[in-house]
Formats: structure tokens, sequence, C-alpha cells
């Protein structure tokens, strides 16, 4: 037999892989730059996000796998996930109280490595430092209340964007000679949706006397509304607030909607989800509107914050009908509105994603939260001189 | 016959006859001498080495890896196993013929548990060498495939979850992705074989290294798969594999394009322009599909396989039998020698007609089954509803009209004059229009299949007019 039977050098091949391979490294115009990320994304597309209606929420609450719209574990492994890596529910840090508006909190105490970071929740349930709950004299109190992304989920406890904007308040107070400590209390929770993060102002925050109120908003919040609401109506629990009832009334759900099957699950499983889904917006409006108002009753400001997803998913072109809707809430309530949904547009998301199989930020992702809601604060005059008691001298230093 | 009727797009001949046998002995090196020639004692000119060969394809092959990385194609578990076959194709290349299989079965086994875990990597290897054991207990190959059929049933408890509950899905996913049609291949295997077949080929034939990162597999023949290994120079067979590889890039490349920002959904279909926009792009998903096929099939040249292409530009297919053969063609070929062939066989004294209907029409029904049932082991449902029967029952009458059509027309070249091989205008009009109406209309059923039911499907057709 020839040795050279059938073999030939295939140079062409060869200048074809290393153009495809020097078309993933160089710098290319926007659009392209767009394609090219699109063409290494393993995320889920819109369609087959929203073809779960929450789908990986309930993964994310329930510990329930491979529901619609969600990776398989098996996916999620051949992806690279790691078999520590588990779901919000599956990770023991929450504990649930079902029959409570609140249906779940984090539990107070906790020191675990999570993910390789280290997790930890002080003895009032924050995923924060620890604090008093009276204030301590010359001390100016900023309360978030948030979801996962502003927890810290998959990030370690001193590379939250809430420390870091604790940390840098402190450092530029001093360095202004402002006798004035800050303290940022995190009452955020993942999976919480926007009616529990109301809830928490007045059920669990207020206690602390804050001086500020950050609201955070993700694009992600009209699926754990609808997810929160409905698991309210399954499990029969107080709908509690005036504006809740109002809503659940306006969106026609009906007994026939909420009907239990002898495992006490909905005979019509997304029937309820999807009247929700319509009336989010107006929902969204009657949170806010509440959040002001108890706001106002405290004197204290109120700020919103919408942030980011690290991934396609609230990237440029995804996020804007969301965005337009958030910006007319927060004008109705004339509440001042942080636009932090494009910390991440310079980058690809590899860079800021926790890991590939799950798109909250990382470290890096945080840092550029950080920066982007220092910013804010410093620009905005009145929220400036709230929170120093003077005027910005204009030029801030950020880190 | 049959399905085979019209001109074929690839070879001809039946997958386990496209290759000869390793031809043992015949080397040009003689025991004793001194400068390594590039053969060990024994081995076939097929196996010769050559630096001067071996260097750019592992060059190249560094490239596409690299490549890999950068793309983030297909996720971690590909990646590893892309770098671990890179790491193992020097050693694997210098390694002596009779030592190469061994190593490979090797390497999979350590990929299966780089990418699973030990717990779930040593329960896929607990219930293989049970498997794999009972082909070779010496009893008939009756009693052979009933106590398999036994474990597989047992195994479909544990893969609901009714059996070894504690044990993780991806085991039993696995599992099923390995065994499920070709543990059908081997027994058939077995049947025929004229002699016992050798472990290292059983167990290579199983743990194929590229399984491990894409568990929807092509169904791999198994006498293909021996016949082809070191069948052609190993460095034309490692070259043909690289551009599978560079294929299957590409492909996956754009499928990912489409699917973010092409891909629009049912609901966004509100006209005709739309609705061609979902169809097409739709379609275009199976990129998917082939992209991985081309990759899986590539690796696996890297160690000397040699084996057909599993995808054939499916999308210029010009009528229903000639998208059977050119997509999928391992699935075809699998379909063909199991189903196709055995029953247009029991059935070669009725008329012809009736011989390929009955044929056409039992493939068919398998394929909707055997979905299902892939769709079993890989998902965990069974997955049947009235899109998909309606999908295989339409694509099986489509495909069914096309044989008689084939086995009553004369064959003839369709493009170009006698002797001819430039096209006349008119064939290649009529070519065009064949494969546009061939494409539209699968991309339509394709549409049928993907949907979330009859229903939706019709609600989207209705708003497009």
């Amino acid at each position: 037999m020839n040795p050279n039977n059938g073999f030939k050098p295939s140079p062409r091949h060869f200048a074809l892989t290393l153009s495809l391979l020097l078309l993933g490294v160089l710098p290319l115009p926007r659009a392209l730059n767009a394609a090219r990320q699109s063409a290494r994304s393993l995320e889920l597309n819109r369609a087959d996000r929203e073809a779960g209606a929450g789908g990986y929420y309930e993964g994310l609450i329930d510990g329930a796998e491979s529901t619609k719209g969600t990776r398989s574990e098996l996916s999620l492994r051949l992806m690279g996930k790691p078999v520590e890596w588990a779901r919000f529910q599956a990770a023991n840090v929450s504990r649930p109280i079902v029959h409570d508006f609140l249906q779940f909190d984090l539990w107070p105490n906790l020191s675990q490595e999570l993910f390789g970071h280290k997790f930890t929740t002080n003895r009032h349930g924050m995923r924060d430092r620890d604090y008093t709950v009276a204030k301590p004299d010359n001390t100016f109190r900023i309360v978030l209340l948030g979801s996962s992304i502003d927890m810290g989920w998959g990030v370690a406890d001193d590379d939250t964007y809430e420390n870091l904007l604790e940390d840098w308040l402190n450092s530029h107070a001093k360095l202004r000679g402002i006798n004035r400590r800050f303290e940022v209390l995190n009452f955020a929770v993942a999976a919480y949706a926007p009616t529990q993060r109301y809830a928490t102002l007045s059920r669990r925050a207020a206690a602390f006397s804050p001086d500020m109120v950050i609201y955070s908003a993700t694009m992600l919040d009209v699926r754990l509304l609808e997810l929160h609401l409905s698991n309210l109506l399954l499990r029969r629990v107080d709908l509690t607030y005036p504006f809740v009832r109002q809503e659940i009334q306006a969106s026609n759900i009906t007994e026939e909607d909420i009907r239990l099957d002898k495992d006490r699950q909905f005979v019509h499983r997304d029937d309820a989800k999807a009247k929700i889904r319509v009336r989010f917006w107006p929902i969204m409006d009657s949170v806010l509107g509440a959040l002001a108002a108890d706001c106002r009753s405290m004197d204290i400001p109120l700020v919103m914050i919408a942030i980011p997803r690290a991934g396609k998913a609230d990237a440029i072109g995804a996020r804007e009908t969301a965005m337009a809707h958030l910006a007319g809430i927060a004008a109705h309530h004339a509440t001042p509105m942080f636009d932090l949904t494009d910390s991440f547009d310079a980058y690809d998301s590899s860079k800021v994603e926790v890991a590939a199989w799950d798109d909250h930020p990382n470290a890096f992702g945080h840092r550029r939260i950080f920066l982007g809601l220092a910013k804010g604060l410093t620009e905005n005059s009145d929220l400036y001189r709230t929170m120093f008691g003077t005027e910005s001298t204009g030029a801030v230093t950020l880190p | 016959m049959g399905l085979e009727i019209a001109r074929p797009q690839t070879s001809r001949l039946a997958p386990h006859r496209r290759y000869f046998p390793v031809p043992h002995g015949e080397t040009s090196q003689t025991p004793g001498e001194e400068r390594f020639s590039g053969l060990y004692a024994g081995e076939p000119e097929t196996c010769r080495r050559s630096l001067r060969r071996f260097l750019p394809i592992a060059a190249h092959f560094g490239a596409l890896v690299t490549a890999f990385y950068v793309y983030n194609l297909e996720g971690r578990a590909f990646q590893l196993l892309a770098l671990a076959s890179l790491f193992a194709l020097p050693i694997h290349y210098m390694l002596p013929l009779a030592w190469k299989k061994p190593f490979f079965i090797v390497v999979s086994i350590a990929g299966l548990v780089a990418v699973f875990d030990i717990a779930a990597s040593a329960v896929v290897v607990g219930v293989a060498v049970v498997l794999i054991g009972i082909c070779y207990l010496p009893i008939r190959w009756h009693a052979r495939v009933g106590l398999i059929t036994a474990v597989m049933v047992a195994l479909s408890f544990a893969r609901v979850g009714r059996l070894a509950p504690n044990v993780s899905e991806t085991a039993w996913a696995v599992l099923g992705s390995m065994f499920m049609f070709r543990m059908i291949v081997y027994l058939y295997e077995l049947k025929h074989a004229k002699q016992r077949e050798s472990l290292a080929d059983t167990l290579s034939y199983f743990f194929l290294l590229p399984n491990f990162a894409f568990i929807h597999f092509p169904v791999v023949d198994y006498r293909t798969l021996q016949r082809g290994y070191f069948a052609n120079d190993v460095h034309a067979t490692q070259q043909t594999g690289l551009r599978m590889l560079f294929r299957g890039t590409v492909q996956l490349l754009v499928y990912r394009f489409i699917y973010h920002d092409v891909l629009i959904a049912p609901a966004d279909v509100t006209n005709f322009a739309t609705l061609l926009l979902f169809l097409v792009s739709n379609y275009l998903l199976y990129l998917h599909v082939s992209g991985q096929f081309h990759l899986a099939c590539g690796m696996l040249h890297i160690f000397g396989f040699s084996l057909p292409e599993t995808h054939h530009r499916y999308l210029l297919a010009t009528s229903f039998t000639d998208y059977w053969r050119r997509i999928n063609i391992y699935w075809k070929d699998f379909m063909v020698r199991v189903v196709f062939n055995p029953v247009a066989f029991r059935l070669k004294r009725r008329p012809q007609w009736v011989a390929l209907s009955a044929a056409t029409c039992a493939v068919f029904v398998t394929t909707w089954v055997l979905h299902a049932y892939q769709s079993f082991w890989l998902r965990g449902s069974w997955g049947f509803s009235w899109h998909d029967t309606l999908f295989w029952g339409i694509l099986g009458v489509l495909v069914l009209i096309n044989v008689q059509r084939d086995a009553n027309t004369p064959r003839r070249r369709t493009l170009g004059a006698k002797g001819d091989d430039v096209p006349t205008p008119h064939a290649l009009a009529l070519r065009v229009l064949k494969t546009t109406g061939t494409f539209f209309t699968i991309a339509l059923l394709w549409s049928l299949w993907t949907s979330a039911s009859v229903s939706s499907w019709l609600a989207m057709i209705r708003r497009a007019f």
C-alpha cells in the first residue's frame, strides 16, 4: 500500500482555521462584535427563556429541575457546571416561611463556602456585615432592597456592589473631612419580587432607621412577580397590602384559575401567571407608588436603580422597552432613577458573568455596578447633599 | 432498493462495506532493522508515522482547539475533551497499533470522569460492564438479548427515579446515550458475526470520547467503525477529521448567531414575511445537530477512525427521498439495515410496490417511536404528541410517494446533457425549483414538529395570511 494514499496537505483549510481564530480575537466594529458575541453565547435566547414563564425561578425557588424555559442539569453539566453548584433553594441559605407574605428569607448567622466564596449573613439575616438595630451617632444609613444580584449571588462578601459602595462612601467622607459614617444595609434576598422588596422595608428595614432607600429593579422582575403572586394564591396566603389585593382583582383571576388539585397544585398551572404577567407594569407602578409613599412618610429619599444581568438577556436591544417602562414609573412617582443597565455593554459576557451557566455578575461585574451607582449618587446634587450634608465639589474620585 | 433507489449523494456501498479490514502484516519494517522507519513490526502501511506529515496536522488541530475556546464552542465539556484529544494525539500517534485502541478507551473513560463526577462515572462504567459482560456470556444470542432487555427495562425505571433515586440523572442519560441505539446495532452484529468480537473493539465502540460532550450522538455503525479503523493512511484520515471539525465549528457558530439574533418566536409571526423568517430560521436550528455530529466524527477521525460523513448538504436536497438520504445519514443507514432491508426481504415475493411501501412505512413508524425512546433516555420523558405524530406521518407519506415514483422512473442524469457535466439552464432551473420546494416544505413541517401544539401551529399559520 502506498503510504501517501489519500493524504494531501491542506494549507487552505489551515489558513481558514487561522482566519476563523483571528476573527475570534481581533477587535471588530460594534455590529460585528455583537454577532460574534451571539456566536459565542451558550445562553438561552429570549423565546426559550420566556417559554418557561418563570421556569428558571421556579427551579431557583422550588428546586425543580428541567422545567420548561430552563436548562436541564445534564445540559448545565455539559456547559461546565460543577456538581457542587447548587440552585438557591438547594444552597441551604434560605428558610421557607410559606404562610407569610415574604414566603422565605435568609437564615441569620450563616458562614459558609458557596461556589468557592464566603457567604455570610449577619444576625438579622442580611447578606452583609454586622449592624446594630439602633443607628449609631453620626451615621447615615442606606437600605438596599433587591434580589439575587444585589444579594451578591456568586461573589464573595466583600465583592458585592453594596459593600463596595459602603467602603467608598466612608473613604470619600474621610477624604472630605466630613464627620459622618455610612452604613449600607443589604436587605436583598435572591428571587425576591418587587412586592417582597416592598414588604421588606416596612417589615424589617424600617426598624434600622434608614436615611435613604435604594430600590433595585431588574429585567427579571416580571418573572419574579408572577411567581411570588401565584405562590401566594397557591398557598392561600393573605395578600396583606390593599394595592396587591386591588391588582389581583384587576387581573381578573377567577376561582377556576386558582383551583387546586389533590396535590395542592394549580389545576390550570399557567393561567393565573399569564393574567398576572399582563398586569406587570400596573403592579410595578403600584409597588413603587406604595414604596415612595412609605419613604415620604418616613421623610427619607427613595432612589431607584436598574441593574443588568451579565449576558445577552439584558444587552442593548433587549432592554429598551423595559427601561422605558421603568423610567416612566420612576418619573410618575418623582423618584430619581439611575439606569445602570449599560454597565456591562463594553464587555464580553464571559468577562462579567459568574459562570457560563449563571448570568449573575461576578466580582468585576459588581465593581462595574458600584462605579455606575457611585457616579449617579455623586452627580445628583440633592442626593449628595442629603448624604454628605454639604455640596459636591464636582470632582469626585472613584477608585 | 426502496430508500436507496435514486442516485445516491454519497457512496452506494452499505456503510459496513465501505472500508476494508486492516491488512495486518503489510509492513516494510523488518525485525531488527536499526532505524525506526515509522512502523512497528506487523503494522500496516496506513499506520506509518511521519513527523513531517503529523506536525502540520497537530498544529492545525491545536488551532482548532484554540478556536473552540475563543468561541466558547459547545461549553466546557466539549472544550475539555478537545483539549484532552490534543494532548492524547501525539501519544496515540506514536503508540504501536495494538495499543492505540486501549489508549483511546482509557482517554474516553478519563474524559467521562472529567466531564461528569466520579460517582456518575462509576455508575456509567459499572452498568456498561454489566451490559457488555452479558454480550460476552456463552449463552444463545436470544438469551443475551433477553437479559439485556431486562437490564434496560430496569434502567428505564431508574431513569424516571423509581430505582436508585440517589444516582444522578445525568448518569442514566449518559448510559442511554451510549447504549440506546448502539446496543441494538451491536446485538445485530453479534447475531451475524462469524467470530467473537474483541473486547477492545467492543469497548471502543461504546466508550467513544466525543459522546461525553454530545449526548445526542450519531448512531455509529459498529462494523463501519471497526473497518474504518486505520483503513486509510492515518494522516489522510486525520486531515478529513480536521475538515469535519472545521465544518462543524462553522455550522455551530452560524447556529448560535441564528438562535440569538435571527430566530423569532412563533408568537411574533404576524404576516407572511415574518412567517418566512420564522420557518427558515427555525429550520436552520438543525445546524446545531449537524454541527455537533461533524465535531463528533471529526474527533474520532483524529484517533484513526475513518467514518463516512453524517450529513451531506441536506439544505440542498431536491426531493424528500434525497432529503432523507442527506440528513442524518447514520440514522438512515441504521433504519435501512435494521428495519427497511429485513421488511423488504420478507416481502420479496410480493409486488415491488407493496414491499417498498411496507418497508418505508415500517421505517417511519420505527423512526417515530425511536425518537420518543431517545427522548425518554436523554430527557426523561417520551414526548409523544399529535404534532410529532403528524410530522413523522406526513414526512413518511412524502418519502413513500417519492420512493414509488423513483422506483418507476428510469435512472437518468438530472444535471446536464448526456455525458456533459455542465447543467443546461433548464436542468439548473428545475433543480433550483425542486431544491426550493423541498426546503420550504421541510421547513414548514419542521415548524409543526417544533411547535407547542397543533392548534398553536395552526394559529401561527392563520396569523400569517
